[in-house]
């Protein structure tokens, strides 16, 4: 007699165990340092599925935001303007430019005017004259041939620097016979100014792993707490990716439910990217 | 006239090489804008790759806002975050040939401030750099 309770106990145990199994799906992974790296999983839902319960578990121990500046929500925000650096490459007629190249960012353009000499000349109209720190850049170059074989290169120049008000012009060379077009990339190095108004807040990301679940043209975002993607059956796809390029290993939960919050059917995930 | 309408003409397709894309987050972290690029080339000339460039306003080393760049089986992430040596890793080119691009743009943290977020677009040869006027397109899901 013991031993019939004792092996009901256990059925009951099992049933109970396959059947959370079946409700709610999980998964464990780890995403690597390298710049970019994401995961990316596809989660099929069928039966009578209403929406897709995903919870990422990876980050429990972190939810408060860092908050480095707070002040009363009493005067209207005030947006500072960019120093900025504009960029002409010249030959003959023809001619590429650059734009407000904003500090912190780089750009490229390119020009098709074969063989000979090249000019480039960089200037600073439309930059926040308030802000009177000269800018710093440097500038990088490739010739190309008409199938963009690289025929010659420059590593990086060092720091040029560049204040408000000037414009310089430097001359760049593609010597070699079969040069069709050059490659130039410039990269605005000055170090990004932000001043904090007195209705700003600061926050700065925890380091947290953040996920994208996209249904269609419904899509949430969340750093940890559940999200239920309301887009009934087909193909959910979940992104997750680190801000700060941090290695993580990080589980999640998932669960195709239908309008009752019921389990609508077993989902079936695939992994599409694994980085 | 003649002169005036060719001067609007190339101005017209000058505009069309790069696409700029303001996107604004709201306070709500869940939030995820999205829309989808189609790289085309035209007479020869492929735009199988596609480069993004992401601006905010958020503070240098605060990357607190990311964009998802995802095409078949393949996505990649790019973040307003400024590595160590100063350079930015704030833009992506993408070769997965031509073709529709998924991009979503979402926040990184629980911050509740608005973020302006601009993006710059353009599909291009992924051999010669080239981006042609008409070879990038957005639309919205």
């Amino acid at each position: 007699m013991k031993k019939i309770a004792q092996n009901t106990l256990f059925s009951l145990l099992a049933l109970s165990a396959v059947e959370c199994a079946f409700a709610l799906d999980s998964g464990a992974q780890k995403l690597t340092t390298a710049i970019g790296a994401t995961d990316y999983f596809k989660i099929n839902c069928s039966g009578d599925t209403d929406h897709l319960n995903f919870k990422l578990l990876a980050n429990a121990q972190t939810q408060t935001p860092v908050v480095t500046e707070t002040k009363p929500d009493t005067t209207t925000p005030t947006e500072e303007l960019p120093q900025l650096l504009n960029a002409k490459l010249t030959k003959g007629k023809l001619n590429a430019n650059i734009s407000k190249l904003v500090a912190g960012t780089s750009k490229e353009m390119s020009l098709k005017g074969g063989l000979g000499t090249y000019s480039l000349s960089l200037d600073t109209v439309g930059t926040n004259l308030a802000l009177k720190k000269s800018q710093t850049y440097t500038i990088a170059h490739e010739c190309l041939s008409s199938t963009g074989k690289v025929l010659s290169k420059s590593i990086s120049t060092p720091n040029y620097t560049l204040a408000n008000g000037k414009t310089r012009t430097f001359k760049i060379s593609c010597a070699k016979k079969d040069s069709s077009s050059l490659k130039v990339k410039i990269t605005n190095k000055t170090a990004v100014i932000v001043t904090k108004s007195a209705a700003q807040v600061i926050s700065e990301p925890s380091g947290d792993l953040a996920v994208q679940v996209i249904k269609g043209a419904t899509a949430l975002n969340t750093i940890g707490d559940v999200l239920d993607v309301k887009g009934g059956n087909g193909n959910y796809f979940v992104m997750v990716n680190s801000p700060i390029n941090a290695a993580k290993d990080y589980r999640f939960e998932y669960s195709c439910l239908n309008a009752s919050n019921k389990d609508a059917k077993t989902a079936v995930i695939e992994v599409l990217q694994d980085q | 006239m003649k002169k005036m309408f060719v001067v609007s003409l190339l101005l017209v397709s000058l505009n069309c090489f790069a696409h700029d894309e303001p996107v604004v987050l709201s306070g709500d972290v869940s939030e995820v804008k999205q829309f989808v690029v189609t790289c085309k080339g035209q007479n020869g000339i492929s735009q199988d790759e596609l480069y993004v460039q992401l601006t905010s306003n958020a503070a240098a080393n605060s990357p607190l806002a990311s964009v998802q760049i995802a095409k078949s089986n393949f996505v990649t992430t790019i973040t307003d975050l400024i590595n160590s040596d100063g350079v930015p890793s704030r833009a992506a080119q993408v070769k997965q040939g031509e073709g529709l691009y998924r991009i979503t743009v979402s926040k990184n943290g629980n911050s509740v401030e608005f973020m302006n977020v601009a993006l710059e677009i353009h599909c291009l040869d992924s051999a010669t750099n080239e981006h042609l006027a008409g070879g990038t397109t957005v639309s919205y899901p």
